[in-house]
């Protein structure tokens, strides 16, 4: 242990002795070009361990959310009313009314915008610059920062994957990515919806009928007979097919990782806090992934129109495509498809359960319940969305997208709680504050929280330095 | 924070004297000052030279940061703060720089503070470590005051770029952007009239007063120190300093009925101040890159900046408040497509309309209100930027960028980086004429109305005057006061 | 930072730290040379600022090693010459003589001095660009990016002088230079860090680097039009050198060529890297030390060229003494040669079950039939394996297993190639492998072919790459070695490539056009602009007084599969090489460049060679590379041996491929029965490693088999994954062959099944521990179909079963 020890994190130092080994340096001091390299290293340290990413895609509307505009004129006000929360200078509308209770341990960021030309109409474009963090259509494909996050910092807990995906079946799910990094670092999507008490996770069960006992006796058999071609003799590849043989034989048989998915495992009360229907179970599994210590959770969760409520089946007739893309009566109180209407049909209206309803119930749920569990400590918790809408209604009486101002939502991680950071105009179409910060930004955040040094790059295959949200800085009030 | 900082600093400063009293009796360090040593003015600028390019607003590698005095305070990466008060030995920064181990001696791989630097940090230290400035939060960058300039070179040994002119209102004197100065001079003969000196290293933007008694200059030192401020054109006097902070400022301009001002530059923020009190009236920090030129609307309503980021700005002049973007610099598609950074800005001198341009192939000319209604109605963006809206494009012909932009009632002057002048006829948006012109960089244009002349400066430094209505040119000549002596 | 990534980027060359290496420059009293020898033999310094710096060698026993650290130099003038270091400065026009003396031996070098009072302004082109470089400005990660970094953006390693022209003096409102003091420059202010800098500290007042840039700053910041350009650089004292202690280290002098047939040091601007810091590391005056045992290259960047010195560093082993052993061939004996200069001693020669199974799996893909596994192990002659090696080349499953190989490089896709398209390029390319078609021939038909690729399936190799760019690259990285995409927007980063070379090698695919996306047809007009000048660049291989030619693909390929072009034998001779070895002589093997040598540059000189000798012989070569000890030699390592990893001195284990795993499944459980001589494209199907078309299911794809996207052996990935443990373990593929499977092997007794399996999935017997285990396995279960179901699970399971050893 030497003084630059006492700059390191554990894990930094592990790294650091494992550098010192492999070189050779130990034995003979240090010279000042390995010094400026492990100086580099020395950060100060990220307070996030995990990271639970609520993609609540399709554009929700902030202004009938979490930036009430009281004051805009009445033909494009919310009829949503606009409601104080225990926070000063935080309204939202009662669309939130249960979330408010929680905003003590919220930041809420209002002056998100994002201003890359050619991603504004896109969803998928969107939805893949809020999940890489960088925008889309340059020389390289950004990775899923979760794919990143899995592939820097492994998993606290081998028998799970590093990066779920909860149960990422949105039209947009598609573009989730493992970019240049090799495919081993692709986000496990579960798929299928969680309230559906016959819900599994495909993979994660043994095939065709055998069962534990056999396949444990069938592993001894293995090991038995796995004498041929000693690990000493092939290195590293040889080893490191043995000991993922070991993590998958844990995955299948592990009662963990069943138990991680298994959402019966919870009190019916806990259930019902988070709402037994699609979303709010969707939440309460991320949670209990979070706590079995995978890495990064990104819930996408996008309302089937053959759902649950209440734990009983109910069909959201006209819900198509559930998402928050709400072009057309998006202040319908069932679903959005009018005459002559154009892109947003498939929905149901904002302020309708398969929407903010079950929003508002299984985010109040999930952040009280993971301060209760004390989660919130080292986790790391970002309500996204890929763009706001604009503070006009138009004529079909719905919201078209707008990347001028929308809001995210931030806890646990020492993001400070009961914080507005930013505002908007009376409208809510521009921001209004000195401050603005890009999706690029928010990646940044995630990455250095984590602890990640976005100084030093990745590279792709072909070596090219790929630097992390490279356009972005983190955004310094959730420090 | 800062309560808890006092009380340290109490506390500590008990502990001071009776360090100052033992080492005193040790020998070790000279007899008890009689001044203090200053925080900003001794120790801060020796920080912020030597150490916060690595330990300050951009790295914090180690976790530390030594460019606000609160930073100092705070426990870095080694879990001791940088600065203990009363204990030279407990502070990590002194260990730091005063340490014999190559391995551990900052700054890192540079030369070592000099004895006497040491002595002085040490000493500052062991005398409680005070901070003699208002915010211990902000940086104290921005607490060391406008700078003292020094005295302009005698003459100078090879020409400076002329990145502003401005020609006097009454007298129709030129004046030039110098070094350290502001160059005057006789734009028919080109004779040197008179310096106004100890001002800002590089000067980016010079502008008059409405009632030309005032010259408003801005600029700065690249990098490091920006400055807004007045001058007294009949004395030449430095009478007052709008503003400053840490980046260069490259634009400043009167608002029309000159009571107001508004800067902007390399720290990417707008400001505007009031004259007559030198308050702040508000700042808007909104563009991601830097603002590279401003202006207040001829009915002083609006506030507009132009962006290396692509966009311009349109702001409420009375509070700031962002009115619109316009975005037609950055179209991804449609007839007038192209991503460039915009470099000139002006609106007419009456009425609303704007005229824009940078890098790509037109002048841009538009009207803050209906920007704003055409970015507040339409919901397809894609489909939005492929309407011309209610933009018109002067197509200026140019191969390279436009740095800068004149305008009068019914004409607009364009100068590009390729060293080309045009005139523009505004009704029709044809082309009247092309100036003859030396072929460097123009980086300002000045419409000389009374006198109907068009000055423009260049990389080279030359000066060019041309008649603005035979085109013709009335005179060039090197705003280089070594130039001059030397041909005399 | 960068020499780290370097490393990472090329695993070629291998080093073992070293103690020796702890003190490079001990002072050892060491044996007189019996010659010495100076590099250059005479010097010219042509202005104040020119320098030289001379290079000293000794010949001990044969061997040259560096001296020029311990020599003394003499100036007879010092009016005229100082010598620092053994770098030559001029003091005053004249003429004088540097004398080098080390012990009693010495050499006189003449050197005349002349413009000495003549102005010598810096040059912009010629001195400022090289040394952004050189102190990292203009890197990738840093301002040469292509946005810039923080508002400042400057060409990749400064390949556009006139992008750095403007950003140097004219962008950012001339923020960045200060010519009235020069010292108040961004330029300096910022890597000196006097001003807070996002790259750090990049720059010292002390560095020969600051004093140049204030005074090009001092004197203007001017940027002449060069009225020459520079056309190469040369590194003394040459291409490789070896170090051994107590000469460990070296110094390197650059000197730059100019079109008008001077030349200058360039020693003291050129940008200098190891690809290896644990061998050797280098520092900013080309002053080269040896850290470890192992191989390193030295690149040396000025402008547009890069070209590298290749450190071997060598030292005694503690144990290691040869052992001598029969050597047939040139394979074995240059082999051999480089492990004993290393000191490696290579493991011994594998089993005949281990021979069986490595060349089965390398030449046709598929385990061998057990009944000639059986009768090759029973064979006792000594030519058994040369004739198994013949007997294996000349069946249809080598040439479909390695059609297959072809294609995925090709792209062969329905997708691109539609309505049996893909299948007639495949098929002709499985035709030429069963027919030999000499490779200068096979490259020629594909790379000329035009018309319907319904009718001509070679030209499906260019309707398969649809736009100029695209067929530039992967011709380059297929027949060339070359990855080339970089130098499409910039010079190549790692390379001598430059964009007039990336476009002079378009221009010979710019007439080239898809007609209805499935024909070949040549245009009458078409060029390849450089994107800087918008000029229409030559095609390569033309000559400069050559007409139009009317397929500039001829003179093209006229170039390229010539006798005596270094790229095109020896490309291909690693590709076969790496296909064997599961690592090429150079690794990888599209990445031929002077920073990445090859690890036994002799090897692949002499195999090209051979391949050219025997008319492009694809067989040939597979057959002596086959043949040789080298190839059959065991997977088991010893002390001696075990940190190589490219040098070949024992076999890598590798794991099967994802279509050789399928196969080996299907034919261990004995669900496919073996392939038929002379089998039709039909029943080949049933393999995956006899299809002309990639599966892509679920179980190949996560074994890592390529969608065909790219040309680049790199898209089959080989890295074990925790998907392929799952698919193993749980997956369909395993789980329905080992059911199925039992049946066949249920119906055996249990001695009998149990040695076939063992010869199926391993060809060898097995061990009687082995044998127990299983027999009592299969005893002691009430259910034997499932009991047998669990066994083949298990055997298949197996590491050795996995890989190939």
């Amino acid at each position: 242990m030497d003084i630059l020890d006492r700059f390191l994190s554990p894990r930094q130092q592990d790294g650091r002795r494992r550098f010192l080994r492999r070189t050779g340096f130990g034995v003979l001091g240090w010279s000042a070009a390995e010094l400026v390299l492990l100086e580099q290293q020395v950060r100060a340290a990220g307070v996030a361990r995990r990271v639970l990413v609520l993609f609540e895609q399709g554009g929700v509307s902030h202004i009938d959310t979490w930036d009430p505009k009281p004051d805009a004129p009445t033909e494009h006000r919310s009829p949503f009313k606009t409601m104080s929360t225990p926070v000063d200078g935080l309204q939202v509308t009662e669309l939130l009314k249960q979330s408010s209770a929680v905003t003590r341990h919220l930041t809420v960021v209002r002056c998100m915008t994002q201003p890359t030309p050619g991603i504004g109409n896109s969803h998928p474009k969107g939805s893949q610059y809020v999940l890489s963090g960088e925008a889309p259509g340059g020389p390289i494909e950004m990775p899923d920062i979760g794919s990143v996050v899995a592939s820097l910092q492994g998993s606290d807990a081998p028998h799970l994957p590093g990066h779920v995906m909860l149960p990422g079946n949105s039209e947009q799910a598609g573009v989730s990515t493992p970019g240049f990094l090799s495919a081993a670092n692709t986000a496990f999507r579960t798929g299928g919806s969680p309230a559906d008490p016959k819900w599994t996770v495909p993979n994660l069960g043994l095939v065709g009928g055998i069962g534990a006992e056999r396949f444990t006796e069938r592993r001894k058999l293995l090991a038995s007979l796995d004498t041929g071609l000693l690990p000493a003799r092939g290195g590293k590849p040889v080893k490191a097919l043995g000991s993922l043989m070991d993590q998958a034989s844990d995955m299948l048989t592990n009662p963990l990782t069943r138990k991680a998915f298994d959402l019966s495992s919870e009190s019916s009360k806990v259930r019902e806090r988070y709402g037994l229907g699609h979303r709010g179970q969707c939440y309460l599994l991320a949670r209990k992934l979070i706590e079995s210590g995978v890495r990064f959770v990104t819930v996408d969760p996008r309302e089937p129109l053959n759902s649950y409520r209440d734990g009983k089946p109910v069909r959201f007739d006209g819900g198509g495509n559930m998402n928050w893309d709400h072009h057309d009566a998006i202040y319908s109180t069932s679903h959005t498809n009018i005459k002559g209407g154009g892109a947003g049909g498939g929905r149901w209206g904002i302020g309708t359960w398969p929407m903010m309803g079950s929003l508002d119930q299984a985010f109040s749920a999930l952040i009280s319940d993971m301060s209760d569990r004390g989660l919130l400590k080292d986790t790391l918790v970002c309500l996204v969305t890929e763009f706001g809408r604009t503070p006009k209604v138009n004529e079909r009486q719905g919201r078209d997208h707008w990347t001028p101002a929308f809001t995210f939502v931030f806890a646990g991680a020492g993001v400070p709680g009961g914080q507005v950071v930013g505002s908007t105009d009376k409208e809510g179409g521009y921001i209004t504050s000195s401050a603005a910060y890009t999706i690029d930004d928010y990646a940044a955040t995630v990455y250095e929280k984590l602890g990640i040094d976005r100084s030093k790059p990745l590279h792709t295959p072909v070596n090219r330095p790929i630097y992390l949200a490279a356009h972005g800085r983190p955004i310094p009030e959730l420090f | 924070m800062s309560p808890v900082v006092t009380r340290a600093a109490a506390v500590l400063a008990i502990g001071t004297v009776l360090a100052l009293g033992a080492s005193a009796r040790s020998g070790a360090a000279p007899a008890v000052q009689p001044t203090p040593v200053g925080f900003l003015k001794e120790v801060a600028p020796l920080l912020l030279k030597r150490c916060a390019g690595c330990h300050g607003e951009r790295a914090n590698l180690g976790g530390y940061r030594l460019h606000a005095f609160q930073d100092l305070m705070r426990k870095g990466g080694g879990g001791r703060p940088a600065v203990t008060p009363g204990k030279p030995e407990a502070s990590e920064l002194l260990r730091r720089i005063e340490t014999r181990d190559p391995a551990l001696r900052m700054p890192k791989q540079d030369e070592p503070l000099s004895v006497s630097q040491t002595a002085l940090i040490r000493r500052w230290i062991l005398e409680g470590a005070r901070f003699d400035g208002g915010d211990p939060t902000a940086p104290y960058r921005a607490q060391l005051g406008p700078r003292e300039h020094p005295a302009a070179p005698l003459s100078y040994r090879a020409a400076v770029p002329a990145l502003a002119t401005a020609v006097a209102p009454d007298s129709g004197d030129l004046a030039v952007s110098g070094y350290h100065e502001v160059t005057v001079w006789d734009a028919q003969s080109g004779l040197l009239k008179r310096r106004i000196g100890r001002l800002p290293q590089r000067i980016q933007s010079l502008a008059f007063s409405p009632d030309g008694r005032t010259l408003l200059v801005a600029g700065g030192t690249p990098g490091e120190y920006g400055e807004a401020a007045l001058v007294d054109w009949s004395s030449g006097r430095r009478t007052r300093v709008l503003e400053f902070g840490s980046e260069i400022l490259l634009s400043a301009a009167y608002s029309p009925d000159g009571r107001r001002v508004a800067t902007g530059g390399a720290d990417n923020t707008v400001r505007v101040t009031e004259v007559e009190t030198g308050k702040r009236l508000w700042q808007n920090r909104v563009h991601a890159d830097w603002v590279t030129s401003l202006g207040f609307s001829a009915d002083g309503e609006f506030v507009a900046s132009a962006g290396k980021d692509l966009t311009v700005k349109i702001y409420r002049a009375t509070d700031g408040a962002l009115f619109a973007t316009y975005l037609g610099h950055n179209r991804q598609i449609g007839q007038f497509k192209g991503q460039h950074p915009v470099y000139a800005l002006r609106f007419s001198p009456e009425g609303r309309q704007a005229y824009s341009a940078g890098g790509g192939r037109w002048v841009q000319v538009w009207n803050p209100i209906k920007t704003r209604d055409e970015a507040g109605d339409a919901g397809d963006m894609e489909e939005r930027f492929a309407k011309q809206g209610h933009a018109r494009y002067i197509e200026h012909g140019f191969k390279k960028d436009v740095y800068a932009l004149a305008v009068s009632r019914a004409t607009l002057f364009a100068a590009s980086s390729g060293g080309e002048v045009k005139q523009f006829n505004l009704t029709d948006l044809k082309e009247v004429r092309s100036f003859p012109c030396e072929p460097d960089w123009i980086y300002s244009l000045t419409l000389d109305e009374p006198r109907r002349r068009l000055i423009a400066g260049s990389y080279t430094g030359l000066i060019q005057v041309w008649d603005v209505e035979s085109g013709k040119r009335l005179s060039e000549f090197s705003a280089r006061p070594g130039a001059n002596l030397a041909a005399r | 930072m960068k020499r780290w990534r370097l490393a990472l980027l090329i695993p070629a060359l291998w080093s073992i730290p070293s103690p020796a290496a702890a003190a490079p420059t001990r002072p050892v009293a060491a044996p007189q040379p019996s010659e010495l020898r100076v590099v250059p033999a005479e010097v010219r310094l042509t202005s104040r600022r020119d320098y030289r710096q001379v290079v000293v060698s000794g010949l001990f026993g044969g061997e040259e090693r560096d001296l020029t650290q311990r020599a003394r130099f003499v100036s007879s003038d010092p009016k005229v010459i100082r010598v620092v270091g053994g770098r030559v400065e001029p003091a005053g026009d004249g003429s004088a003589t540097l004398a080098v003396r080390v012990g009693t031996l010495t050499r006189r070098v003449p050197v005349r001095v002349t413009g000495y009072s003549t102005p010598d302004p810096v040059r912009f082109h010629f001195e400022t660009i090289p040394l952004l470089t050189r102190q990292g400005c203009s890197s990738g990660s840093c301002h040469g990016s292509p946005r810039g970094r923080a508002g400042f953006s400057l060409s990749l390693y400064g390949y556009d002088p006139e992008i750095d022209r403007v950003s140097l003096t004219r962008d950012g409102y001339n923020r960045r230079i200060n010519v009235l003091e020069p010292s108040e420059s961004l330029l300096l202010k910022k890597p000196l860090l006097e001003v807070s800098h996002g790259g750090g500290k990049r720059l010292r007042k002390s560095d020969p680097a600051y004093r140049l840039l204030h005074e090009w700053i001092a004197e203007g910041a001017t940027v002449e039009k060069p009225a020459v350009t520079s056309t190469g650089i040369e590194i003394a004292p040459g291409p490789s050198r070896v170090l051994k202690a107590p000469y460990l280290t070296q110094q390197l002098c650059v000197v730059a060529r100019f079109s008008d047939g001077s030349s200058r040091d360039v020693t003291g601007v050129a940008t200098f890297e190891s690809t290896q810091p644990a061998v050797a590391v280098v520092d900013g005056a080309g002053l080269v030390t040896a850290r470890g045992r192992g191989q390193a290259a030295i690149s040396v960047r000025y402008l547009d060229f890069l070209s590298s010195a290749h450190i071997t560093m060598i030292e005694d082993v503690p144990g290691f003494a040869w052992k001598p052993e029969p050597e047939p061939g040139f394979i074995d004996r240059l082999v051999n040669t480089k492990l004993r200069q290393l000191q490696v001693l290579p493991s011994e020669i594998c089993t005949d079950s281990e021979f069986i199974r490595r060349v089965s799996l390398d030449l046709t893909g598929l385990l061998p039939q057990p009944d000639r596994t059986r009768r090759f192990l029973a064979d006792a002659s000594p030519d058994k394996r040369a004739r198994l090696v013949d007997e294996l080349l000349e069946t249809d499953a080598h040439a479909r297993f390695w059609a297959l190989k072809r294609a995925d490089l090709f792209r062969v896709t329905s997708g691109r190639l539609p309505n049996g398209r893909a299948d007639k390029l495949s098929e002709w390319i499985y035709e030429a492998n069963r027919t030999n078609l000499p490779y200068d021939r096979f490259a020629r038909t594909l790379l000329t072919a035009s018309g319907e690729s319904a009718d001509t399936p070679t030209a499906g190799y260019f309707v398969a790459i649809p736009t100029m760019e695209e067929r530039t690259e992967m011709t380059a990285q297929i027949f060339m070695g070359s990855r080339l995409e970089c130098a499409r927007c910039h010079n190549h980063p790692f390379e001598s490539w430059t964009m007039r070379d990336y476009y002079s090698l378009a221009a010979v695919f710019a007439r080239v056009q898809v007609a209805n996306k499935t024909a070949i047809r040549l245009a009458d007009s078409g060029d390849a602009l450089l994107p800087t000048t918008r000029e229409a660049m030559k095609p390569w291989g033309a000559k400069p007084s050559d007409a139009e030619p009317p397929d500039r693909r001829t003179a093209f390929v006229d170039w390229l599969a010539r006798a005596g072009n270094p790229v095109f034998a020896r490309v291909e001779v690693n590709r076969m090489w790496s296909e064997l070895f599961g690592r090429g002589i150079v690794d990888p093997v599209d990445d031929f460049r002077s920073t990445n040598p090859p690890s036994n540059a002799a090897l692949l000189d002499a195999l090209g060679l051979e391949f050219e000798r025997s008319g492009f012989d694809r067989r040939h070569m597979l057959r002596l590379i086959c043949r040789s000890r080298a190839y059959q030699r065991s997977s088991i390592t010893h002390r001696l041996n075990v940190a190589d990893e490219s040098l070949f001195s024992h076999a890598k284990v590798r794991l099967l491929t994802a279509e050789q795993l399928q196969d080996a499944i299907g034919l261990t459980s004995r669900r496919l029965p073996p392939p038929a001589p002379g089998s039709t494209s039909a029943d080949a199907r049933r393999y995956a490693t006899q299809r002309s078309a990639p599966e892509n299911s679920a179980f190949t794809l996560a074994f890592g088999q390529p969608k065909r996207e790219t040309a680049c052996t790199c898209e089959r990935s080989t890295e074990p994954t925790l998907l392929q443990a799952l698919e193993l373990l749980n997956g369909g593929t395993a789980f329905t062959a080992a059911t199925l499977g039992a049946d066949t092997y249920a119906a055996m007794t249990n001695d009998t099944l149990v040695r076939e399996l063992y010869l199926s999935a391993f060809c060898r017997d097995p061990s009687a521990a082995e044998l127990k285990t299983a027999l009592q396995h299969l005893s002691a279960s009430t259910d034997r179909k499932a009991a047998v179901v669990d066994l083949l699970w298990s055997i298949m399971n197996t590491r050795e079963f996995l890989f190939q050893h």
